[in-house]
């Protein structure tokens, strides 16, 4: 493949452009859907309308790094939000167990209940439940984290990454086994 | 206590985040020197707290796309093995056995710190794993690929492994031999390892939760109160001469692990 092949800024346009301004103006031979992009469409396992596509992103899928370089994108996006979601309901959860066990004037709790006791604990408002659901959540992020990665990957059809995500996830099941047992 | 202990949790997040290394090393020896908190217990604390930070860095990192999302994915295979390997250890082993180790380490995140070098080398593409980031400071594209995989995967088994047998991050180890052997640019080495950072922890994490070595009364408050500093730090670390502030971490790091090695034998 020739040039074309960075996505993102040309060289002498100023940085982060043309994520502000999505409907970048194309020459029109570039909005044609060639024959790279339907390849590129067919290998992410889905259907994309390249003219859509184009006019979206003001860029063209051309090349094989190129469609790498957006599905990293698209798996960063994914990581991403999954970790600041987990970081705020396990924020949220532990201050509301601080917050109610400070209401209650009690010590927190030394001993951790297993989740579903926990999760019975804080339907019954009570503040051990939030504090073990918290760290649960707090704990759980990263792996949920690798979770969003692997399906990603699934659904990008990039079996090898498939794979490797999938042998992390093995490794921190087989942990959490072990420690049950 | 609660109290004292997010105090603590907030300076040694705020102090890891100003000088760019992990509260971990500090956080345990504090945790037992100052509050008799029992080793294990304090590891605990302390891995739930290094989740917290990896999460919220890792979350930054990946959003500026920073981190080698697809490198971290492999070397991730080693951390959590190191980490699930760690981890069952820790349970067995004695504590004055693990506060052997722990000085150990110490001595080793010292030496480190002064003597392997930090300094940025001209990225290069390799063909192998090849990315790039956008320089923060330059605004540039900066395109690179990895040498020496092995070499990571190695390092990567054994940061984990002292992670979870010791409850610290253990970019100590990794980033030195991402910059050094495989090439990478240090931003983008600080990030990928810092990402990989709270899968690893997870790992380990699990273990030491069920076997209840992870107290809320002591958790907790460490990692709310790291997690914060740790954003107030990452703020102030620009602002200040961080020189003086180095030499002081390395002097406490020298002292606790004078005392966790004098412990460890004499008991």
């Amino acid at each position: 493949m020739t040039e074309q092949q960075h996505e993102g800024p040309t060289p002498n346009s100023p940085p982060k452009q043309d994520a502000a301004k999505p409907m970048m103006v194309l020459p029109l031979e570039a909005r044609q859907p060639s024959a790279d992009q339907a390849q590129a469409g067919q290998r992410a396992g889905v259907t994309v309308n390249s003219a859509v596509l184009d006019m979206v992103t003001g860029r063209r899928v051309v090349a094989d790094e190129a469609h790498i370089q957006a599905e990293t994108r698209d798996l960063n996006h994914v990581v991403h939000k999954v970790l600041i979601a987990g970081l705020a309901v396990s924020m949220l959860l532990m201050l509301t167990g601080v917050g109610l066990d400070l209401l209650y004037h009690r010590e927190l709790p030394t001993v951790i209940p297993s989740p579903t006791e926990a999760l019975r604990r804080a339907l019954a408002l009570r503040p051990s439940g939030f504090l073990a659901l918290g760290l649960l959540t707090l704990i759980g992020t990263p792996i949920l984290r690798v979770v969003g990665s692997l399906i990603a990957f699934v659904i990008e059809r990039d079996w090898r990454y498939a794979a490797i995500t999938a042998i992390v996830l093995t490794v921190t099941i087989i942990s959490i086994a072990f420690g049950a047992g | 206590m609660e109290l004292l202990i997010f105090g603590l949790g907030l300076l040694v997040g705020g102090l890891g985040a100003m000088l760019g290394i992990g509260g971990g090393v500090l956080l345990v020896p504090l945790l037992m020197g100052v509050f008799g908190v029992p080793i294990k217990v304090a590891i605990g604390a302390s891995i739930v707290s290094v989740i917290a930070t990896s999460s919220a860095a890792g979350a930054v990192y990946v959003g500026g796309g920073m981190s080698h999302t697809r490198l971290s994915m492999v070397l991730e295979i080693a951390t959590t093995l190191g980490a699930l390997a760690g981890g069952i250890t820790a349970v067995f082993l004695s504590p004055r056995l693990l506060q052997g180790i722990f000085g150990l380490i110490l001595g080793y995140v010292v030496y480190s710190m002064r003597h392997l070098p930090r300094d940025e080398r001209i990225a290069q593409t390799t063909g192998v794993l090849d990315t790039a980031y956008t320089d923060p400071v330059s605004g540039a594209e900066v395109r690179y690929g990895v040498r020496s995989l092995p070499a990571g995967m190695g390092a990567s088994f054994i940061a984990g492994n002292i992670s979870g047998l010791l409850g610290i991050g253990g970019g100590i180890i990794k980033v030195p031999i991402m910059t050094l052997l495989m090439g990478m640019p240090l931003r983008a080495a600080i990030a990928t390892s810092n990402f990989m950072i709270g899968i690893t922890a997870a790992t380990s994490a699990v273990i030491y939760y069920q076997h209840g070595y992870v107290d809320p009364r002591i958790a907790i408050p460490t990692a709310l109160g790291v997690l914060i500093g740790a954003q107030v730090g990452s703020r102030l670390g620009g602002r200040f001469r961080t020189a003086t502030l180095k030499t002081l971490f390395q002097g406490l790091l020298v002292i606790f692990a004078l005392q966790m090695l004098f412990q460890a034998v004499i008991g």
